[in-house]
């Protein structure tokens, strides 16, 4: 299990961080709507909301997916940027949101049967340790804070409240607009 | 030396297609072709959206169908897929008419007829709902599409859900001619299935 995680934050890990890394920062510093990179106009008219900051640590990006017909589960995204080294240790939502969230990461097995992709699979993790000036994503198809048991359905539009822990840092409360799909 | 400038005002010329994903001079196919491309129209399922009523995956002719194994409480892998159907479709515009939509639970312990066939139909409206109670039966599908799934309980008592994350599209005699892996954008599906529509 530890094996699988390890070769997973491997290269092509990095790289799509890093990838996600160029488009989140042109979008934040520039103040532009549009990411210059991959955008084929599906991401217009999203607002996304100001940067939330504790110290020198940033959380930038946010979303919660709406929930779906009547699916109980949700997850929501951001990404997280700090001057320090640090650890988000606890992801927290209002039991008027949802009974309890949860870091997770979507890892994907590799495949025996010669088909296209592996079995994907998602796991709790502890904590996730963010390093000084290296941008930490949470993204579909990776790391996500899983929603357990939304109290109502989450709406587009809506907007929720979530604590962040971080151990250095300490605690933020970061306002997280629903969206129906990724901006 | 002449031919040493041409080479190089190319070169300059290609670049900019270059800089930022992938150039749209050339098409090729981003789907995965497998070799023997498997046969699944002799599989079927019941549908849950037609009442239950026996699904076959053989969509019939100038049609394609799109096949995926999830499951509703799926937060992540899931939705973020059929979001990209849903986008996909609406790229391709009048064609989408022939193209069908079936999401298989993988989990139909917890997802009911009714709830399964919300929840694709929020992303495909007459999308279909695929659900069968018989554990022989969705792996003798699965296997058909080499496609892999598991459903546990931890000892928390939460239930721990693995399963393909590819699309499976099925061409009108049933043959399984691509699989889209998980993480492919809208554009890439729509252009192959614009392609495909070109070619039949």
């Amino acid at each position: 299990m530890n094996g699988m995680r390890m070769n997973l934050t491997s290269p092509a890990r990095t790289r799509r961080v890093r990838r996600m890394v160029g488009c989140t920062l042109a979008v934040s510093f520039l103040s532009i709507g549009v990411a210059a990179c991959g955008s084929d106009g599906e991401s217009q008219g999203v607002k996304t909301p100001p940067e939330s900051t504790i110290g020198q640590l940033g959380v930038t990006g946010q979303w919660a997916r709406a929930t779906i017909a009547d699916a109980k589960n949700t997850a929501l995204y951001f990404t997280v940027v700090s001057a320090a080294n640090d650890r988000l240790t606890g992801v927290s939502v209002d039991a008027s949101v949802a009974a309890r969230a949860e870091m997770h990461q979507t890892m994907t097995m590799t495949s025996d049967s010669g088909a296209a992709g592996g079995e994907m699979q998602m796991g709790p993790v502890d904590g996730i340790d963010i390093e000084a000036n290296t941008p930490f994503v949470f993204e579909p198809g990776g790391y996500h804070v899983m929603l357990f048991d939304v109290a109502k359905p989450l709406v587009e539009g809506d907007t929720i409240t979530v604590t962040l822990s971080f151990k250095v840092h300490g605690t933020m409360t970061l306002d997280v607009p629903v969206l129906s799909e990724a901006p | 030396m002449k031919l040493r400038t041409a080479v190089l005002a190319l070169l300059t010329m290609a670049l900019p297609l270059a800089a930022c994903g992938s150039g749209t001079a050339t098409n090729p196919i981003a789907g995965l072709q497998r070799d023997p491309a498997p046969e699944v129209g002799s599989l079927s399922l019941p549908d849950a959206s037609a009442g239950g009523a026996d699904f076959t995956f053989t969509p019939g002719e100038g049609k394609y169908l799109i096949v995926y194994f999830g499951y509703t409480s799926c937060p992540d892998v899931c939705p973020t897929t059929l979001s990209e159907v849903k986008k996909a479709l609406a790229r391709v515009g009048e064609q989408a008419k022939n193209i069908e939509v079936a999401m298989i639970t993988v989990d139909p312990n917890r997802d009911s007829d009714e709830l399964l066939t919300k929840y694709v139909q929020t992303f495909v409206k007459g999308g279909h709902a695929l659900r069968t109670d018989d554990d022989t039966t969705l792996q003798k599908v699965a296997k058909g599409f080499g496609s892999g799934y598991s459903v546990t309980t931890n000892a928390k008592g939460e239930v721990e859900v693995t399963h393909s994350g590819t699309l499976y599209l099925v061409d009108p005699a049933g043959t399984l001619i691509l699989e889209w892996p998980f993480g492919l954008k809208a554009k890439a599906i729509a252009d192959d299935l614009v392609t495909l529509f070109g070619k039949a």
